[in-house]
């Protein structure tokens, strides 16, 4: 048989084939644009800080300067970017949860409607949202206005912006409606039959809750956790328009570095070690939860 | 022409999707003109097959030969072959005539030639108004036809069939054999269908393959398979039949070719030989159709076989009652089949738990040795 | 089915979430309108000028241009990428079938300043090209290509393959089948696929603030007035606008998106 009837006869008998051959453009871009850049970064984060057009040298020191005493500002930064995303990823799910439930056991009619009328803000442009907010918290700002106009104070306050409780606000606000979709979902999609089983064994709404509806909502909770901190761990935007100094935030300290700072291969060590710990953090936080439910006997 | 050469020719034909052998050598010869089914339980191979012959699959061995041709590299596109899918496939988003005229779009025609193939092909199915009917407005017989119309509008040599009455109900589905099989006639060309509902098959094909696992195991007239299946297998597919087990007692003389045969507790009985080649001492079994026997209190005379049975079972279908004896030395029960020609006030009917003969004649009986 | 006990409460709990939820954004053409550099209350006089001065401000206009066409091409060329692999998954078996989509729903899961991080690095030093919309665009498209999927995948699902091959056993080709059965059929998936990734790309603020040239997109401009006070009210004109349009789109895309499955 002729090489190109051959070839001809592999692409019809293998549907295999043909399915990673339509995949493979796309497959491809990614791969391209996020491993392949991924390992230039990582390359560059090894780099010394040389003007262009100077000969390439590698250090560890981007590195190890994280560890000294030198790099003390940038371990504050990470944990305190970790710690503000874990604060706003567990008021997400406290703020967004009672109204999944209410949309998912109370709402009979037009839930679709409703589901889309809740979640269209996420859709409208993040940096506007983050810009609402600092036009309701700042100095000369919507809250300050409204209460001293009613009189209930008789100077503006001056703690509302530019701090960490304002970033964390923020964040929470424009990722609500977002987190609403899956714990939607994963209690849409809890059988009622067990609920009315729990009901007939005799517990309660409270108890019934906790021990069937909760547990049972969790692969929608969980996975609206991870993504939400993974996510906001490396926010720009809201740190920088409401933080001020005490609200900084990891990603300001990184694109800082990339541009006035002028220090590239330290913004890229830094960014990958931010990805290693969110990453170790991820992992520690899914071991956990996995161990939980061995040991629960749940699968 | 020459008739005497197969419209289709199966030669040698596998198919296998990794390590499940869905046709295992296959051969087969489908006349010009002729309504053919391959008859198969599901898994048979029988779909896998058919999409062979329209060219959805290649087949790994063998080749696909249509009016002389190999077919078996040509795409579907471009083969003689037009096909009926089983659930109809009509395109959601055309009406009626778009539909029936979709297959006529690369042909270079005029406008107006199509609409006049269509509105023949409209007449044809009898659906003469339908042209600006949408999709999702068609009923399920209509939609077959629709389907039909637009497969046989590109006068294909051959048309296939996947299950075509299968999604219809009961009584559309009788209609529908009988309008399948005038419609053959009228157009002319050879038909293949695929189907698992053996009534389907006997009452509308000229020929069938009953096919199991992969494999052909008769290609006969309808009438030829059921009254002769050649092996135990088919005989049980193909309707009901009871089969008695034995072991042959003497062969038969040069004068008669009846066998006699030892089937342990039940008793001896003979069965016309047929064309098997036996010897003294085989296992053997006696097949006889449910409809072949009869229930009386009084012992068979010459020319019949009669056994001894226990009646536990009456089951009453309008036309036709079955009944289900114990007999001894019989794993399964007996069925019989006979059609009610007295109203049922009149017919006598055995008492359960009563003992009473059932008997056929013997050349009603078939000798299967496997 | 539970019964709350005190009817009317369910209502209430919605507004209220509708109201927390809105009220921010909905502050945005309130102040649009109001005719005073502050954004508080109580109001002053309506006025429309910060709607004029936004239109007169030409970097404005060049950098809402230029996001324009940005999210036009990532649009494109995520559905484009979106639909094969959309059509890949949905129709064949492949082995490694969920560790691949996975693969290429990273994109929405890594934090946009490791993205662009990672590519200023790869555009700048691995490839040597200089900034431009084209490297706003190739990352837009990345991070859109995720979106394209889901909506593709949704609307691929549950699609007939045996119209596919009855197109082919009527006669025609693989790109006809394409054009004349595929295509229409997925149509509204293609279109919602393609208002959703325009927003995204629209709106996307990071990638494009790491990645663009000389030339600003829209969101990076806003930022810079964001700064100034001074410019705050056209930037919330400007705001306001693309809210509207935001909405618009949204409501489209997922009307299509739901539409009626025909079949």
């Amino acid at each position: 048989m002729s090489l190109r009837r051959r070839l001809w006869r592999l692409w019809f008998l293998n549907e295999n084939l043909r399915g990673y051959f339509l995949l493979l453009p796309t497959l491809l871009f990614v791969f391209v644009m996020l491993m392949v850049a991924l390992v230039t970064l990582v390359v560059q984060s090894f780099w010394v800080n040389n003007p262009p057009g100077d000969a390439i040298q590698y250090t560890l020191e981007n590195y190890s300067m994280l560890l000294t005493p030198h790099g003390e500002m940038y371990r504050v930064l990470l944990v305190r970017s970790l710690w503000l995303s874990l604060l706003m990823t567990i008021s997400v799910i406290l703020f967004t949860y009672p109204i999944a439930y209410v949309l998912a056991f109370h709402v009979h009619k037009h839930k679709v409607f409703w589901l889309i009328a809740i979640s269209i803000p996420f859709w409208i442009s993040y940096l506007l949202r983050v810009f609402s907010w600092k036009v309701i918290l700042q100095h000369d700002g919507v809250i300050n206005s409204i209460l001293l106009g009613l009189g209930i104070i008789n100077e503006p306050l001056d703690n509302l912006l530019h701090n960490r409780t304002a970033v964390v606000i923020t964040l929470t606000h424009a990722w609500a409606a977002f987190a609403i979709l899956p714990i939607y979902v994963s209690l849409e999609k809890i059988d009622r039959t067990l609920l009315e089983a729990a009901s007939d064994l005799g517990d309660s709404f409270m108890r019934r809750f906790w021990r069937v509806t909760l547990p049972l909502s969790m692969p929608g909770v969980l996975g609206a956790v991870l993504l939400l901190f993974i996510r906001n761990v490396g926010d720009y935007v809201t740190p920088a328009l409401v933080g001020g100094v005490s609200g900084t935030m990891l990603g300001n300290l990184i694109v800082s570095l990339f541009t006035d700072m002028d220090n590239e291969p330290l913004a890229a060590a830094v960014s990958i070690v931010m990805m290693l710990v969110l990453t170790l953090v991820v992992c520690v936080f899914v071991m956990i939860i996995g161990g939980r439910k061995r040991l629960k006997g749940v699968t | 022409m020459p008739s005497s050469e197969p419209m289709i020719s199966i030669s040698g034909v596998s198919k296998h999707f990794g390590p499940v052998k869905a046709v295992n050598n296959v051969s087969l010869d489908i006349a010009r003109n002729e309504f053919f089914a391959i008859l198969g339980a599901s898994g048979s191979g029988k779909t896998t097959l058919l999409r062979m012959l329209a060219g959805f699959e290649i087949p790994n061995t063998g080749e696909i030969y249509i009016e002389g041709e190999p077919v078996s590299e040509i795409r579907p596109n471009h083969r003689p072959t037009n096909m009926v899918f089983q659930s109809y496939a009509i395109f959601p988003h055309l009406n009626v005539r778009e539909n029936i005229s979709y297959g006529l779009l690369n042909k270079k025609m005029t406008k107006a030639k199509i609409n006049e193939e269509v509105d023949a092909m409209l007449e044809l199915i009898r659906l003469p108004n339908y042209g600006h009917r949408a999709a999702h407005q068609l009923s399920g017989g209509e939609r077959q036809r629709v389907a039909l119309a637009r497969a046989l509008i590109c006068h294909p040599k051959v048309l296939l069939l996947d299950e075509p009455l299968g999604a219809l109900d009961k009584k559309l589905r009788e209609e529908m054999q009988i309008e399948l099989r005038q419609l053959q006639r009228k157009v002319g060309i050879t038909f293949v269908f695929v189907t698992h509902d053996q009534e389907e098959a006997l009452t509308m094909a000229d020929r069938i393959a009953v096919m199991s696992e992969g494999k052909i195991i008769q290609v006969d007239t309808p009438g030829t398979l059921y009254e002769t299946p050649s092996n135990i297998e088919v005989a049980e597919f193909i309707g009901n039949i009871n089969l008695l087990r034995g072991t042959v007692e003497s062969t038969s003389d040069n004068t008669s070719d009846i066998v006699v045969i030892d089937a342990g507790q039940v008793g001896q009985l003979s069965v016309p030989k047929g064309q098997n080649k036996i010897n003294s001492g085989d296992s053997v079994v006696l097949a006889v159709r449910p409809e072949k026997l009869r229930i009386t209190t009084e012992a068979p005379g010459n020319g019949y076989n009669g056994i001894r049975g226990k009646m536990i079972a009456e089951s009453y279908a309008g036309d036709r009652s079955y009944y289900y004896l114990n007999v001894e030395g019989l794993s399964r029960r007996l069925r019989v089949a006979n059609l009610n020609e007295y109203p049922s006030a009149v017919r006598s009917k055995a008492n359960e738990d009563e003992e009473v003969w059932v008997v056929w004649p013997i050349e009603s009986g078939l000798l299967l040795t496997a | 089915m539970e019964r709350l006990r005190r009817p009317g409460v369910v209502p209430l709990i919605i507004a209220f979430y509708m109201f927390i939820l809105y009220a921010p954004v909905l502050l945005l053409p309130v102040f649009s309108l109001n005719d005073s550099i502050y954004m508080n209350f109580p109001l002053k006089a309506f006025t429309t000028k910060w709607y004029v001065e936004m239109a007169n401000d030409v970097s404005l206009i060049k950098s809402l241009w230029a996001s324009v066409k940005i999210a036009l091409i990532a649009a494109f060329v995520s559905t484009v990428l979106g639909f094969l692999a959309a059509k890949a998954v949905t129709q064949y078996q492949m082995r490694w079938k969920g560790v691949l989509i996975g693969f290429i729903m990273l994109p929405l899961i890594v934090p946009s300043i490791i993205l662009g991080a990672s590519l200023l690095s790869f555009f700048r030093q691995f490839l040597d090209v200089n900034l431009s919309l084209w490297t706003v665009g190739l990352a837009h498209v990345l991070i859109c290509i995720p979106f394209s999927m889901l909506v593709l995948v949704a609307r691929l699902e549950g699609f007939d393959r045996s119209l596919e091959e009855a197109s082919y056993d009527l006669g025609m080709s693989a790109w006809q089948t394409f054009r004349r059965v595929t295509l229409p059929l997925a149509m509204p998936g293609v279109l919602a696929s393609m208002l959703l990734s325009f927003m995204v790309s629209f709106d996307e603020f990071l990638l494009a603030y790491f990645l663009s040239g000389n030339q600003a997109t829209l969101p990076v401009y806003m930022f810079s007035l964001i700064r100034f006070p001074k410019s705050m009210p056209a930037v919330l004109a400007l705001g306001s606008v693309i809210l509207i349009l935001s909405v618009v789109i949204i409501v489209v895309a997922e009307w299509l998106r739901r539409g009626k499955v025909k079949t």
